[in-house]
């Protein structure tokens, strides 16, 4: 059996040593809003925490060279105070007010919400769309992944058994570039999604016309998904109520939902259309374009 | 299992305990120190009453590895006051009928808490907010943010008259109603 | 689109065990410097019996509430109480305690009577006082004919007291009285439906008990709005697993996800789903309750939902018929209308 054991490395180097030689029995905790659920639960099958939360060089928020960098161990807390955040990324700043409550936005961290990979995570779908990439990094070296390229699966990512997400980037959007968040949950607050969307929407310079319009689901697919249907219709087309409405109609036919405890099938596919619109006027708004 | 010691400081005393490698800041509070208040419900940060402010932040108690706080502070709410010396917080809420069971009562006192330590001009959409993730049953949230306005509203005016000294546990609660009740509105405002 | 709508909802609700006997008692010392002490099994969860119970104590001995001290729901010490069940600790337990204290005037009274040279039933207890009804300044203080009664009458001021509801069943002609008396409750509510996701918010609620006489009215309103949101969540959200009947909208249906349902899918509301309430309570003085009360328990909970319900009816013509009204019924309403 084995006894278990918690590991707290002070550093990333340390961090790395213990993965490398423990990693396959280990799993890697940052906030514990996810793995402290199973523990107290008894079901925790590895023999072994590696709790990373204070391994400083993992705590940051930088602008460099139009990149936005932020740590794995940034807490959806710090990203909802964050004012940069908050201006020029706006969907990403939205979903982490929207998610759980207080206390467990204090903990949660943006790594910890992709490294779960729950379809319903919240702060995936506006990654997606802001075209997040990842810089992945084990004893071995470093990669950069796309946000893309990250999940193979519900709750299953490419991140090795020795590996941690050291950095997320992201570039920033274009001057005639919005961002959004909506999702739909059963209550205001603590509340898991039901459905959710995210949207980035860039305008031409008289802001008539789409340029380009990104659109990532939530709970809406095993994985989250890009609606790149949607997005094909819109691009070059004007901006009003009819492109949006018809071209929204369109997610249906991108998501797969199922029907769980929390909802049906049938309702995430009705709600869908509602929401993908709700977040491109919301970014239209943001942006000053286009009346509703 | 192996029991090992931490050292952290509980309320503003250092103390040390011996804690198992598995075992959450909840049970490590509850049943090696004795601090009872703060509750045992969910075990899965779904409820808020087992929070404690961690290094100045409220988290769930459950949802922290005991093993992951050596060297941090942690307050609960005997760590705010206890009788007769109550904080401006606990008298709003005991004069003013915030507490009825008194299960989520030490939670919520401890978000309010946090809230107000961060800024003391607080709507009641701030302080609903502040209290989201703490769950209630008796009271329907109204009088918890009724509350957490009049301690606030408190807090702001002994900060006037006195500023630069610590007067939290000096401020005096207004009690807002007297007698025959007429009614109470609460609206988005105070 | 959104649409809003109102509803309304009133009931009427019996209070205490209504088919089985159900009493409570008391004991009340008063001790030698005028202080005193309760015993009753009842016990305060939280909604206050202690409270009240202190309450009305310091009103019918005239004396101050920081003199009363209750001891309470000690098995082995406190005499019985049926269970803070029913909603009728205020009524039950404080007619026991009344019905104590009438025995521990008899007493004082019987006392403040030799000293003061009048008949014991024209004495009132008031303000840590025992006086002459007709003439205020002739009294004596509550502490001192507490200590006369110990060592100059040798009576000691101690009395017992209980209540029995009574439980007289109905027969076959509709004829009995199972309860005491009974309560009233009605909500107003007021909702948004979003008509493209069926989502409803509470605007405002509106809601109102008669609770016979308020002994503590700060506690009644807090009654009520607690009742309010309990109810707003039973409509709305509240659902077990395994069958889940929101979701599918069949009370049968086996829910495919079964697990034990967690606070994070039961969906409780939170403080930021508590809408505009407005709280309060009218009083219909109830002659046999004490000092005319009645209860201000469970029927809380009772009219809100209904409130709701109605609320979403009016406002996008879909009725609900089983709970919770989630958005996922709603949506189904307003596709098949």
């Amino acid at each position: 059996m084995g006894s278990f054991e918690y590991f707290q490395p002070a550093n990333l180097s340390e961090a790395m040593d213990l993965l490398a030689a423990y990693g396959k029995n280990a799993v890697v905790m940052a906030g514990g809003t996810d793995v402290m659920v199973t523990l107290n639960a008894g079901e925790l099958s590895a023999n072994c925490i590696i709790g990373i939360s204070e391994i400083k060089e993992l705590k940051f928020i930088k602008e460099e060279n139009g990149v936005l960098r932020i740590g794995p161990l940034v807490t959806m807390a710090e990203i909802i105070n964050n004012k940069l955040i908050k201006e020029k990324f706006k969907s990403l700043w939205k979903a982490a007010t929207m998610t759980a409550g207080p206390q467990v936005r204090n903990l949660g961290t943006i790594g910890g919400n992709l490294g779960t990979a729950s379809p319903a995570g919240d702060l995936i779908p506006p990654l997606m769309v802001l075209d997040a990439s990842l810089i992945t990094v084990s004893k071995s070296g470093e990669n950069v992944v796309k946000i893309a390229d990250f999940f193979s699966g519900p709750k299953d990512t490419i991140l090795r058994a020795d590996s941690l997400i050291r950095e997320i980037r992201i570039p920033f959007l274009p001057k005639i570039g919005a961002s959004s968040f909506e999702k739909i949950g059963k209550r205001k607050a603590m509340s898991i999604s039901v459905a959710s969307a995210a949207a980035v929407v860039t305008a031409s310079t008289d802001k008539m016309k789409f340029a380009n319009v990104k659109i990532a689901l939530g709970s809406l697919a095993p994985t989250v998904v890009r609606a790149e249907k949607v997005e094909e219709r819109l691009r070059g087309r004007p901006i009003d109520q009819k492109e949006i409405s018809e071209a929204a109609e369109m997610v249906r036919e991108e998501i797969r939902p199922m029907t769980d405890g929390r909802a049906t099938a049938w309702y995430r596919s009705e709600v869908s259309c509602s929401l993908v619109r709700k977040a491109l006027w919301d970014a239209l708004s943001e942006l000053g374009a286009g009346r509703q | 299992m192996d029991k090992r010691a931490i050292k952290f400081v509980l309320n503003g005393e250092l103390v040390e305990i011996y804690i198992t490698p598995k075992m959450n800041l909840l049970t490590a509070l509850r049943e090696e120190i004795g601090v009872t208040s703060v509750k045992r419900s969910c075990e899965r940060g779904d409820c808020g009453a087992c929070t404690v402010i961690l290094d100045g932040k409220t988290v769930n108690a459950c949802l922290v590895l005991a093993a992951s706080i050596e060297g941090k502070t942690v307050t609960t709410i005997e760590g705010l006051g206890l009788p007769p010396n109550l904080h401006p917080l606990q008298e709003a809420f005991a004069s003013l009928g915030a507490t009825q069971c008194g299960f989520c009562t030490p939670g919520m006192i401890l978000s309010a808490k946090a809230l107000l330590d961060e800024n003391l001009e607080v709507s009641a959409e701030d302080v609903k907010r502040a209290l989201s993730g703490n769950l209630c049953r008796c009271t329907g949230y109204a009088k918890p943010v009724q509350a957490v306005l009049s301690a606030a509203r408190a807090m702001r005016e002994s900060a006037s008259i006195l500023s630069g000294t610590d007067v939290t546990t000096r401020a005096k609660v207004p009690v807002v109603r007297a007698g025959k009740a007429t009614g109470s509105r609460h609206e988005g405002g105070e | 689109m959104k649409k809003r709508g109102k509803g309304v909802a009133v009931c009427i609700y019996s209070q205490t065990i209504t088919n089985a006997p159900n009493p409570c008692s008391a004991y009340v010392q008063v001790k030698e410097d005028g202080s005193a002490v309760i015993q009753t099994g009842a016990c305060d969860l939280g909604q206050g019996s202690t409270t009240v119970i202190t309450q009305m104590a310091s009103e019918a001995l005239g004396i101050d509430f920081g003199k009363i001290t209750v001891h309470t729901a000690d098995t082995e010490t406190t005499p019985f109480d049926t269970g803070s069940v029913s909603s009728r600790l205020t009524y039950v337990a404080g007619k026991a305690v009344l019905a104590a204290i009438e025995e521990v005037k008899n007493v004082l009274f019987a006392t403040a009577a030799r000293k003061l040279g009048v008949k014991p039933d024209r004495l009132i207890c008031k303000d840590g006082k025992i006086s002459y009804v007709y003439d205020p300044q002739k009294y004596m203080s509550f502490s001192q004919a507490a200590f006369e009664a110990h060592f100059v009458d040798r009576r000691l001021p101690h009395g017992k007291g209980e209540y029995y509801p009574h439980n007289i069943p109905v027969d076959e002609y509709g004829q009995g009285e199972p309860s005491d008396t009974y309560y009233y409750h009605g909500t107003v509510a007021e909702v948004e439906v979003d008509t493209e996701t069926g989502e409803v918010d509470v605007l405002k609620l509106f809601a109102l008990v008669d609770c016979g006489r308020a002994i503590n009215p700060m506690m009644v309103e807090g009654q009520v709005e607690g009742g309010a949101i309990q109810a707003l969540g039973w409509a709305l959200r509240e659902d077990t697993y395994p069958y889940c009947t929101g979701v599918t909208g069949a009370s049968d249906q086996f829910n495919p996800d079964f697990r034990p349902t967690s606070f994070s899918d039961y969906g409780i509301a939170t403080a930021m789903d508590m809408p505009e309430i407005f709280a309060s309570n009218v009083e219909i003085i109830e002659p046999e309750g004490p000092f005319g009360a009645k209860a201000a328990g469970e029927i809380v909970a009772n009219t809100g939902a209904p409130a709701i319900i109605n609320a979403i009816y009016n406002a996008v013509g879909v009725r609900i018929r089983d709970l919770p009204a989630t958005s996922e019924k709603i949506l189904r309403g307003l596709k098949t209308r």
